[in-house]
């Protein structure tokens, strides 16, 4: 996968597509590629968290154990996994590859360096989170 | 500079001096060829005179012209017989103008030599003047006088002022050549001469008018450059602030109104300039105009004696007089302006007198105790006196532990400023037994005290070279190798933990391994399987031609785990870049190249965006040394990467050798690591173990290897370490394993060597203080007095600290000053400090009953966790 075939994806994804073009390019360098083929499991509920992915291809399912029917489909351009990044230590799911799936994975200490470096970056990603709070405190209300 | 015996170095002011006895040798030669260049100056003159009579009036051929009267060169060759009949006059002549012109290109060569000379002697001597007078003055002098401005000075006064020794030879030499050449024109007719210097002056004239605003607007010029560099070092030295707070724009804003000052003067003295060099050119113009309107005058009137070969010369020396003169004004114009550079350096010299490096010093086992009686002082001469109503009165014993305590600005450091001398109290005395310290001069003083400062300052060098700074160069104890005292104190003050540990990471060069060999396979063995068994971290044993992850390409391709960096220094070195260049022509060395731009291409967004390592290594997905790092990011620089250009295809080389495989993911990687298995024999492995043979050798189980770091040496294996924790796990497990064994001596030695930095980067704020620490143990005299000794420590080297000088003090008197409750609890004498007077003294315990503000200020330190 080239280096534009990685910005590419994170530009698809919704959580990094705020990031500025420039950081964007670091950041998909900082990216490592991980492949898993159909049924294999990417983490299963209660592993330690450490990292998070963006899917470049395939299909994911995403399940709640102990809940019925609370399962989900992720696809391209999703992202997986972000939740441990501020808080917690543990997977709060199982997800397994539907398909013969490729994912771009990043480890939360190396984010956390990027978003250190990079203050732009980080400044847009908490912009959108804080739009969506809002968004989610507004639909609350 | 030149000291002799039993005379006092030259002051500042009269090292600056143009004519300074060091210098009058170098500047007599100048000169004396000068004058000789100005003699050569008259004489081709004279030739080329006598060149152009000999072609007009009798077409070169022999015998003297007869319309004229004939030179006198012409005049003296044919008197002397100098010419066979027939042949031609003007080629002897001409051979002679030659021989003239040769002699003028040798000695403008020995000119350009000594001038040389000149230069480095005088910039040495200046530079070595002003740091002695620096290092004599005060604190409140450096307040107002920054590093920067010092360096500045440093580099532009000083040359202002090295140039006049050349400007002021220049000076006289141009005076003899125009000399010379208006002498030529008077020997014709003197009114040529009158008319020449008379235009001449006009310009010489205007300019002495214009210099005082010259001599203004350098020192502004100047000044402000100053401010400019101290800007920047409060800048960068505040630039973590600056970061985090994003204040960019407002150190902008505050550089550029200091530019715009420079700017001003800088232009000012531009547009003055162009004036005058305007004023000059028309000078010469109006000159010129002058002396050929006289020569048509003589053509015109139909000449005199001579007349068709002053013409030649004349149109020669005209430009040369006139660049003469204007140059001498020029000169005379440097000299007055160089003055504000000397008015510059001058405020750097010292009051105190520079004595010689005095031998006697109190025997240092002397134990006395010190004594303040009625002690006043002022912090600037004229200012209100300070110390109390009585002023201070203070005894401490000898051979005792005090410290002293209050809150900021109580005169804690003034106390102990005055009692070391280097503050002089204004009524009072202080002495040490029966010796009176108020008057003792510097020398005397550096047998008493030994000091540490709060500001610790470590040298660039050695942790060895940094223990050792506290010792005079004329101690036997400054050089060979360290005594048992010494090492005492490396072990006391924990010197020696950080030094095994940073020993680890380093290689045992230049050590006789020879007697450490005995048994080394079985403490090997026996680390190897401790290490597992303790951390679970897997060693893996070296096996040569085997490909290990870790290992660099080069490291692969040799079979060793090198020290990397003698690796890296001895490759960039300029007797091994035509071994790179041998290299780089072998085909085998295109998949290495491949290998490294894919490398690149993986991480060239890094490292054009990160500005510093540290961000660099947070990010990258494989870890790198600074080096490597560093020399990758200049090479981003370059150029593109894919270039054909053979030195590019080097530098590419080089960067792919001093890769590790897996540092890039894809098809490269799998292609390398193909190579590298194959490689094991082949003619490319060969010819890199060849080319840098002096740090490869080969690898046994049975003998240490110099080019191993310590602890691959020691396991003589790979650990499994993945990150920091990991190692200083492995570390620890390796220095307990050592303990007592003699192995231990080579590798304290290797850790002693480590170099910390400069100002002790590469080691923390904590083992800054160590080292500090035990450089002031190690001086070891008499009175020892320590600025916040434990400021920046752990809590556990603080305790062992605190114990160290509380054992010290049984053979020193140590004087603390510290804001460590726990110190101040250990201490015989607790000094307490308040609005600059001594505000009680006592044992901790009795302090604390007796006195009220102790009590309070305890209370506070104690709320606070200090």
């Amino acid at each position: 996968m080239t280096l534009d075939d990685r910005i590419r994806t994170l530009h698809a994804c919704d959580f990094f597509s705020v990031v500025p073009e420039a950081d964007l390019a670091v950041l998909a360098e900082t990216m490592h590629e991980e492949q898993f083929g159909d049924g294999e499991t990417v983490f299963e509920y209660g592993d330690p968290a450490d990292r998070v992915y963006v899917i470049v291809s395939g299909e994911l399912l995403i399940e709640v154990p102990g809940t019925t029917g609370a399962t989900r489909h992720i696809g391209p351009g999703d992202l997986v996994g972000e939740y441990g990044m501020f808080d917690g230590t543990a997977r709060s799911a199982t997800v397994t590859s539907l398909s013969q799936t490729t994912l771009l994975a990043l480890d939360y200490t190396r984010f956390r360096a990027f978003l250190v470096t990079f203050p732009e970056a980080t400044l847009s990603i908490l912009d959108r989170t804080v739009k969506r709070l809002l968004v989610l405190e507004r639909k609350s209300r | 500079m030149a000291t002799h015996p039993g005379k006092l170095p030259d002051t500042l002011k009269q090292r600056l001096r143009i004519l300074h006895p060091d210098y009058r040798g170098l500047m007599l030669a100048l000169l004396i060829i000068g004058a000789a260049i100005a003699g050569l100056a008259y004489t081709s003159l004279q030739l080329l005179q006598a060149i152009v009579q000999s072609f007009t009036s009798s077409g070169g051929q022999t015998g003297l012209p007869r319309d004229e009267e004939p030179h006198f060169v012409l005049q003296w060759i044919a008197d002397n017989g100098l010419l066979e009949p027939g042949a031609k006059v003007v080629f002897a002549v001409l051979m002679a103008y030659a021989l003239v012109q040769l002699v003028n290109v040798v000695l403008s060569f020995i000119t350009i030599k000594v001038e040389a000379r000149l230069e480095i002697r005088s910039r040495n001597d200046i530079e070595t003047s002003i740091l002695a007078n620096l290092l004599r003055k005060d604190d409140k002098f450096f307040l107002t006088h920054s590093a920067a401005e010092i360096a500045n000075r440093l580099n532009v006064d000083s040359r202002d002022i090295i140039e006049r020794r050349k400007t002021v030879i220049s000076l006289v030499t141009t005076a003899m050549n125009a000399a010379a050449i208006l002498y030529f024109f008077a020997s014709n007719n003197w009114i040529y001469a009158v008319v020449a210097l008379g235009i001449s002056a006009i310009g010489v004239v205007v300019m002495h008018f214009m210099l005082g605003e010259m001599e203004h607007l350098r020192r502004e010029h100047f000044e402000s450059d100053d401010s400019i560099k101290a800007t920047f070092e409060d800048y960068l030295g505040a630039a973590p602030e600056i970061q985090v707070g994003n204040l960019y724009d407002k150190v902008e804003r505050r550089v550029v109104s200091v530019q715009d000052r420079r700017q001003n003067a800088f232009m000012r003295t531009t547009i003055l300039n162009g004036r005058l060099m305007s004023i000059y050119a028309t000078n010469q113009l109006i000159a010129f105009l002058a002396i050929l309107g006289a020569i048509g005058y003589a053509l015109f009137t139909g000449g005199g004696a001579g007349t068709s070969g002053l013409v030649a010369a004349v149109l020669y020396a005209v430009p040369q007089l006139y660049g003469n003169i204007s140059d001498l004004a020029k000169l005379v114009m440097e000299l007055r302006l160089a003055k504000v550079s000397e008015r510059r350096l001058e405020e750097y010299e010292s009051d105190e007198p520079q004595a010689a490096q005095l031998a006697i010093a109190p025997p240092r086992d002397q134990a006395a105790g010190i004594s303040l009686d009625k002690v006043k002082y002022a912090y600037s001469p004229g200012d209100q006196l300070r110390g109390g109503p009585d002023g201070i009165s203070l005894s401490i014993e000898p051979n005792s532990l005090n410290v002293i305590v209050g809150p900021a600005g109580s005169g804690k450091s003034t106390l102990a400023q005055l009692i070391m001398g280097r503050m002089k109290p204004a009524s009072g005395r202080i002495s040490l037994g029966d010796l009176e310290l108020t008057g003792l001069g510097p020398s005397e003083r550096s047998g008493i005290f030994s000091y540490m400062p709060q500001s610790l300052i470590v040298i660039d060098g050695t942790l060895e070279e940094n223990i050792r700074f506290g010792i005079p160069s004329n101690d036997p104890r400054a050089g060979g190798a360290l005594d048992e005292n010494a090492m005492g104190w490396i072990n006391k003050t924990s010197v020696s933990v950080l030094a095994r540990e940073r020993a680890l990471e380093m290689a045992p060069v230049d050590q006789d391994l020879g007697p450490y060999n005995q048994d080394i396979a079985g403490l090997r063995a026996g680390l190897r399987e401790r290490i597992e068994m303790e951390t679970g971290i897997p060693v893996m044993p070296m096996d040569p031609g085997s490909v290990m992850p870790r290992l660099t390409v080069l490291e692969n391709l040799t079979s060793s785990a090198a020290d990397m960096e003698l690796l890296f220094r001895s490759m960039r070195s300029r007797e091994h870049a035509q071994s790179m260049s041998r290299l780089v022509s072998m085909p085998e060395s295109a998949p290495v190249i491949d290998f490294a731009r894919n490398v690149f291409a993986q991480t060239s967004q890094m490292l054009q965006r990160c500005p510093a390592y540290e961000a660099y290594s947070g990010l990258a997905p494989f870890p790198i040394s600074p080096m490597v790092w560093d020399y990758r990011s200049n090479l981003m620089r370059m150029g593109p990467l894919d270039s054909p250009d053979p030195r590019v295809r080097q530098e590419l080389l080089f960067a792919g050798l001093t890769a590790s495989p897996p540092e890039a993911d894809g098809t490269a990687v799998e292609m390398l690591m193909q190579f590298l298995n194959k490689a094991g024999g082949g003619a490319f492995s060969k010819a890199v173990s060849e080319q840098f043979g002096m740090a490869l050798t080969p690898l046994s189980e049975d003998a240490l290897n110099a080019n191993l770091q310590w602890r691959d040496n020691l396991l003589f294996g790979v650990a499994r370490i993945t990150n920091a924790k990991a190692a200083a796990e492995v570390n620890r497990v390796i220095l307990t394993e050592i303990e007592g064994k003699p192995v231990d001596a080579p590798i304290l030695r290797s850790g002693l060597r480590y170099h910390v930095g400069r100002q002790g980067k590469r080691l923390s704020g904590g083992q800054r203080q160590l080292v500090c620490l035990c450089r002031t143990f190690l001086q070891g005299n008499p009175v020892i007095i320590v600025d916040e000794p434990t400021a920046a420590l752990d809590p556990k080297n603080r305790a062992a600290i605190n114990s160290l000088l509380r054992e010290a003090s049984r053979d020193h008197t140590i004087i603390a000053i510290t804001h460590d409750v726990d110190l101040a609890k250990m201490a015989d004498k607790v000094i307490m400090m308040k609005d600059g007077r001594l505000w009680a003294s006592d044992r901790f315990d009795a302090l604390v009953v007796s006195t009220l503000e102790f009590r309070k200020m305890i209370n506070m330190r104690e709320e606070a966790g200090l």
